[in-house]
This record gives C-alpha cells, structure tokens and sequence, in this order.
C-alpha cells in the first residue's frame, strides 16, 4: 500500500485561528477506495481539517498532494474539480427544488438550458449502481432524511468526486438508516471511492472503517485499524485518559414511588402544527423522582413536546397538569411559578443572552420575586452572591459573575443554565439535547446533575438523539414518530434495534399496540 | 356613455392591459431581484428615474427606442445602489430601497424643474400609435384589451413568457433562484451568489426603468413629478400575491390595471362617487390583497437577507 500514489496526502498541514492552532501540522493519508475515519470530540478539529481539504478554509501552511501533485483550493469549486466532494452535516440541498434540479445547480457559467435529460439518465444509472433508489421529481423537502443524505452522496458522485467526505453523517439518522448508509459506504469504496467519515460515534466507526485516525486539539494522536483496537481504547485516545464507556444505569422502579399527582402529565395533548408536522394526541406522565426519556429523529414533535411542557407554546387540545394543577392558559410564567425548570436545546440563544454578564444570566427566572427584587428594582448584590455560589458549586470555569455570558464555553456555559434551573429546586425539569455538542467531561457533568435532580425528587423528562445517554440515564423511554408517541419501553426492554424501529415509525412484532396505560392511571 | 354598454367595457379592458404593463414590469424585475435573495423596495425610486431618464432622452433626441433604452440604463443604474449596499455591504434592505425612493423622487423633480422650466405648456413628446390588429380587434372586450394597443404594450407582454423561460428552464434561472433559496448550498455548487444576486437587482432595475419609461413616454408622452405614484409599491405587493411566478403576476397586475381603468372610466362618466375616493381604488385594493394572501410563505427563503461568504 505505502508504494501507491494516496488518492489525497496532507503534509505538515496547520491552520491558526488567531493565536490558537485548530489543525496543527497534521500528516495524513487517504488511500484509494478508502473508507478513513476521523475520530475526535468536539472541537478536536476535524471539521477544520477537512474544511481545509474541501477548500473552505486556506491552510496557514503545509501542503495538499492529490494524485502525487501539490494542489492548492481557493474554494469549493476548486475542490469538486479535483473530484473531492464532502456531505455536511447540515444538507447543501435547496428545499424548494426537486433532485434534478439540486444536482442541476451551478451550470450557468458553461450552458444556457438546464440539460435535464442527461442527468437524470446519469443519475438513474448511479442511484441503480450503488442501490439507492430516489425519486428524481420529488422536491427535496418532502424526501425523509436518510433519503436527503443519499442525494447529496448523488450528487457528489455525479460531480465525479472519487473522495468523498461525510461529516457527522449519521446524526440525523435512525439506526436503521446508519446501517443502510454504512453498506453504501462499503460499496463505494469496493468500487474505487475514498470516504472520509468524521465521527465521534465509536461502534459505526469500528463497523465501517478500513482505518481510524484520532484527533485531539488539533494533532494526530493515533493512528489504528477496527482489527487492532477496542472501542475501551478509541474512548481513551480521544479524550486522552480513561473514561467509562457506557455506564449501566443503576436504575431503580422500585425507587419511583407512585405519587397521587405526577410531576408532569401530559393528557391527550394536541398541539398545532409545527415545522410542517402536526402535534399529538399525546399521554404521557413523569412521576416525582423518575426520567422520562424522550428518543426520536429530530423533528418528530420533540421539540413541540418540550415547549408544550414548559408553556411556551400554546396547547390546542386536552390538558397538561403540573403537580396535579391544570396549566391552560398560565404561558410560560405559570410553568416557571409551578416550579418547572428547562435546559433548552439552544443553549446560545435560548438558554442565555450572550451580552448578558453571568449574574444576569442567573437573573433570568429569578428576578421577578422575592429576595432578588425588591419595589420592583433588582438587588444585583442578592444575585452577585447567588451567582458565585453557583459557580463554585457547579465547578464553572470563569473570571467571575460579571463576566459575559458569551465568554463561557459550551460547557460552562451548559454548567451555569443548568444550575440556574437546579438552584429553583424544580419539581419537573425539562431537558433537551443537553449534553449535545460537549466534551466528554462536561458530559459527565451534566449526566450526574440530572441525576442529582432526579433524585432530589424532581420528574425529569430528557429529550436526547443519544441512545446509550437516554438507556443509561432513563428509567423509562418513549419514542416520538411524526408528533406521536410511537412506543414505549421499559428499563429492561433497552435494545437500540426496537428503539431504532420506533423511531422510523415501525411497530417491533408481537406488539401490536404499544401504546401502555401511564403509569399515573 | 352608458356603464352597462359594451363601449363602456371595451374601453376598459383597453386602457386595463394598458394600465397593467408598468405594474407587471416592475413585478416582473421584482422577481428576479428577490429570487436571488434581495429584497428591492427601491424599485418606486428605479420606475420614476427610468420615466424621467427616458421623457428627458426621447424629447431631446427625437427617438422612442432611444428614450425607452435609456429609461431601462438609468433603472439599472440607480439599482446599483442597492448592489452595493445590500448585496456587495450589509446594509438594511429595507432601509435601502427607502432610501433610495425618497432620493429618487427629489432628485427627478429637482432635475425635471432645471432642464424644464415650468411655463405654460409642458413639454410632451409623440405617443406611439395604436396599432390594431386586424380581425381579432374586433373580438367584443378581448379584442380591445389584446389586440387594440400601441405597439410597445405588444412588446412587453412578451416579457412575461421570457421571464418564466429565463427563471424556469435556463441554468442562469436555477442558479439564481438557488442563491435566493439557500445561498450556501448554491456555492458549494459553484455558483457566485454575489454576482447572482447583483444580476438580479440590476434585471430588476433595468425592468423598473422600463416600466417608467412606459409610463412617461407612452401612456402619458410627457414627465410630471412623482409620476409612478406608488406603482412601484403595488408592484411588490403583488410579486407576494403573484407567487413569485411571472405568469401569476401577470394575472394580478391585471386586477390592478383593472382597477385603475375602471377608476378612470367612472370618473369620466361622472357616477355619484366623489373622485377621491375612485382614485383610492387600486391603493385599498392592494391591502384587501395583501391581507387575503396567505400565510403559507412561498418566499425565496433566503429573502432579505445578506449572505457572507466564509
């Protein structure tokens, strides 16, 4: 192998920020009909180092050899000339156009007519090779996810891109559609094509990868092959010391007493349609001193679930009782004063007001009452006080409470809302995606708070894209299809395959209905 | 005249087309403008450059082509304002296209009064014949509103099919409706959403410029301040209500058309009606529409707003 000429070979590559080194001197090689993984967590500098490959940024040095021949890439055209074509993490696909038409885009410089005829016969004749049917006259907004990702990898292979880079591509996906796209991926490098695949999911990497390479702050740290490692090992190298890799949940039923009134009840809840989808009905409960996790593809009403259930959004149908009171029509202060508390999903926007000094920030569901206001004046010296405590007890890293909120990094950041809504004693908290984009130590961080909640005795309900975080921290777990509650699983009956099926809308056999009576009945 | 008499009516479909065209090619340049992605409320101040630009060029050359082709250059031109602050720099759109109207509409009187003294007739210059067309003119309403018009009216209902071919089945048109969709994806696709974009503002300038042209030079054969009276304004408010497609807008533009003729008309047979109120016809019509348009956006998703590359 080492004699052959790398279909892409990166030498001494560094890219600064300023004074900081995302990418720094990294050697690589990407073999021909490769399927190379990147692994790392966030902010490893994956993203930057194929952002370089894919002609988005210009290394600061270092040099690019395609073919055995030094390349430079002013752009991502450049980059799709020389046949290197990357699938984001956020599709580059325009919604109002059909297929045809997104493959069809970026011709005007060399045609008049659109050509239409031609690509779709090129396209049948790819999407028959590699076996992803996709209907070319379907606009794109109506395809389901998986189906979108698949025309973006269409759309790449037209282009004659022979390396491939797939970022984070199987976020979005049902384990089902990750195990469809990791045979697609194995068919293409069998014919020839180098995938990049840039993950920080370990079992897919050790499935689909020839090779792993491991990223930490912006070096090479290891590289191995899925015959000579461990999934044990890849955690440690990611991170760089020795982790728990998928702890058990010490989960207790027997802990969950039945309480008369649930923390948060959900009764035949509608909602109206939101994103193209419409809410409900939904039934569902959460008992004091239990999590409730919530599994799903992202945008099948888990986000309308959480906003229903910290009153931000409006229900149209049934009735949503906290503590056994009936909340209609109480809007988001009657939550707040019903003691509900909410890790939102945007921590940056939502969460915090990035302007914002630290204690303001704290203020925020806290500056309306008694002992932080007074006559109607804040008393800034109360919430000064408050906020250190805070940051000491919850460990934040920061010059002080008055430093900027948008001065904290994302866990940090994620620490501080979370002990705000904490520090509340919440009977329910509602928490969505809150360990999303952090490192592995904030991950713990978060995980053991929730925990702590749970066990103070608040019902918790958790929104999560991440199976093994939803098995090892919920002590039930239902699933969302398109604004419904397509299943419900006990502790016992944990399995990624049903849940996967669940989430794509398909009912495990010998469970003809999986709709139970909630606990609360 | 009688209201209910078919000369009544032809006279309305007839001055209705008439009426629709400055409104349908100021929607027509709409489109292309927001298509790529920028919002052109600038197009007032565009129409009333281009009537002015094109009286000022036909009555001092003595040529109709010449002063309809400089009526679309000084559109273009003025457009280029918007290029450069909204599509080149960051600025407001909003705040630009307004902007540039109030600036339009002073800067076209204030010329019009140096190179035009005001005295006791006012310029004019020769309005282009009607030209019938021999047989289908004679179709009751139809015939009047289709085949009885000066030439340009002909000319400028070809736009409309030109228009939807240009944005629909060329790559120039996908590339553009791709930068007003979803400017990041159409890049890594290799298209240049700046220059996409600056090509639709200045299509849309140069149709605005016409359609002033249009109004000065053929409708009316003389310039008067503030002479597009807002159409430019309707001509947006029915790009929404048009869809964004060149041949709905074609259809709303003749609703206003219509309005405005028959307001015309019935001022001219005296109904009971004050005239005010005749004239506020099309204006009220534009916010009855605009309320009744629905909710469902079929916007270019990326409308309005500014896009940096990385």
């Amino acid at each position: 192998m080492s004699t052959e000429v790398a279909a892409v070979e990166m030498l001494g590559v560094t890219k600064a920020f300023g004074d900081f080194l995302a990418v720094d001197a990294v050697d690589l090689q990407l073999h021909r009909g490769e399927v190379l993984a990147i692994l790392g967590e966030n902010g490893a500098g994956k993203s930057t180092l194929m952002n370089l490959l894919y002609g988005l940024y210009r290394p600061s040095s270092g040099t690019i050899i395609r073919n055995g021949e030094p390349i430079e890439l002013d752009g991502p055209l450049a980059a799709i000339e020389q046949g290197i074509a990357m699938v984001h993490q956020h599709f580059m696909l325009v919604n109002a156009l059909n297929v045809l038409e997104n493959v069809a885009i970026g011709q005007s410089r060399r045609r008049i007519g659109l050509g239409l005829r031609q690509i779709r016969e090129r396209l049948h004749e790819l999407c028959e090779r590699h076996g992803m049917p996709i209907d070319l006259d379907a606009p794109v907004s109506s395809l389901p996810v998986g189906v979108q990702q698949r025309v973006e990898i269409i759309k790449a292979l037209y282009h004659g891109a022979d390396v491939l880079i797939l970022d984070e591509p199987t976020g979005v996906l049902t384990p089902q559609e990750t195990q469809a796209l990791i045979r697609v991926v194995r068919e293409m490098a069998a014919a020839g094509t180098s995938v990049v695949f840039i993950s920080h999911k370990l079992s897919e990497v050790m499935q689909v990868s020839d090779r792993i390479v491991i990223m930490r702050r912006g070096k090479l740290v290891g590289t191995t092959t899925p015959a000579q490692t461990t999934v044990q090992d890849l955690a440690e190298m990611m991170v760089g010391r020795s982790v728990q890799v998928n702890r058990t949940n010490d989960s207790g039923s027997d802990r969950i007493k039945l309480h008369r009134s649930p923390a948060l009840n959900f009764y035949r809840v509608t909602a109206h349609e939101a994103r193209g989808l419409p809410f409900g009905p939904v039934s569902c409960s959460v008992q004091p001193g239990e999590i409730l996790g919530v599994a799903g593809v992202d945008g099948n009403g888990q986000s309308t679930l959480a906003e229903l259930a910290v009153g931000i959004r409006d229900i149209s149908g049934g009735e949503i009782y906290v503590n056994g009171n009936r909340m209609a029509g109480k809007g988001p202060l009657g939550f707040l004063n019903a003691r509900v508390s909410c890790v939102p999903e945007d921590r940056h926007r939502v969460g915090s007001v990035a302007g914002f000094e630290l204690w303001e920030s704290v203020a925020m569901k806290n500056h309306f009452g008694s002992p932080y206001n007074e006559f109607g004046f804040m008393r800034r010296d109360r919430l000064l006080t408050l906020t250190e405590g805070l940051i000491m007890q919850f460990d934040i890293r920061t010059t002080g409470a008055t430093a900027q909120a948008q001065s904290l990094s994302g866990g940090n950041l994620q620490k501080l809302i979370i002990a705000r809504e904490l520090d509340r004693a919440p009977r329910a908290l509602v928490a969505m995606h809150p360990t999303r984009g952090l490192d592995v130590g904030a991950v713990e961080f978060v995980q053991s708070s929730i925990r702590s909640a749970r066990d103070n005795g608040a019902g918790v309900l958790l929104i999560s894209a991440e199976l093994e975080e939803l098995f090892s921290l919920s002590d039930r777990i239902i699933v969302m299809y398109q604004g419904k509650i397509a299943g419900e699983l006990q502790s016992h009956e944990y399995n990624a395959n049903r849940v996967g099926l669940l989430m794509s809308g398909i009912r495990p056999d010998g469970e003809p209905n999986s709709l139970r009576p909630s606990m609360a009945s | 005249m009688e209201i209910w008499s078919v000369v009544f009516w032809n006279g309305v479909a007839t001055a209705a087309v008439r009426m629709s065209i400055p409104i349908l090619l100021a929607g027509l340049g709409i489109v292309f403008s927001e298509r790529s992605g920028v919002l052109n409320i600038g197009v007032e101040g565009q129409m009333l450059s281009g009537a002015f630009g094109a009286f000022a060029f036909a009555y001092f050359t003595g040529s109709f082509f010449l002063g309809a082709a400089f009526g679309a250059l000084v559109g273009m031109i003025v457009s280029g304002i918007t290029v450069y602050m909204c599509v080149r720099r960051p600025v407001n759109q909003i705040v630009v296209g307004v902007t540039v109207n109030i600036l339009c509409l002073g800067l076209t009187s204030f010329i019009n009064r140096i190179i035009f003294t005001p005295g006791a007739t006012p310029p004019r210059v020769p309005r282009p014949p009607v030209f019938a067309i021999p047989g289908l003119d004679s179709i009751p309403i139809i015939g009047a509103a289709f085949f009885r018009q000066p030439v340009p009216v002909y000319v400028m209902l070809l736009a409309i099919p030109l228009a939807y071919l240009v944005l629909y089945r060329s790559s120039f048109g996908l590339d553009l409706r791709a930068a007003g969709e979803h400017p990041k994806a159409a890049e890594t696709m290799g298209v240049k959403v700046a220059t996409m974009r600056t090509r639709g503002v200045l299509i849309s300038g140069a149709f605005a410029g016409l359609a002033g042209a249009f109004l000065s030079i053929v409708s009316l054969g003389r310039f008067v301040e503030n002479i597009s009276s807002g159409r430019g304004f309707i001509a947006l408010a029915i790009v929404i209500f048009g869809r964004w497609n060149p041949v709905f807008i074609f259809g709303a533009a003749l609703i206003f058309g219509t309005a405005e003729a028959l307001q015309l008309r019935l001022q001219a047979v005296g109904v009971g009606v004050p005239h005010e109120f005749l004239l506020m016809m099309p204006y009220v019509l534009t916010i009855i529409v605009l309320a009744l348009t629905s909710k469902r956006s079929l916007a270019p998703a990326a409308l309005g707003r500014h896009y940096q590359r990385e």
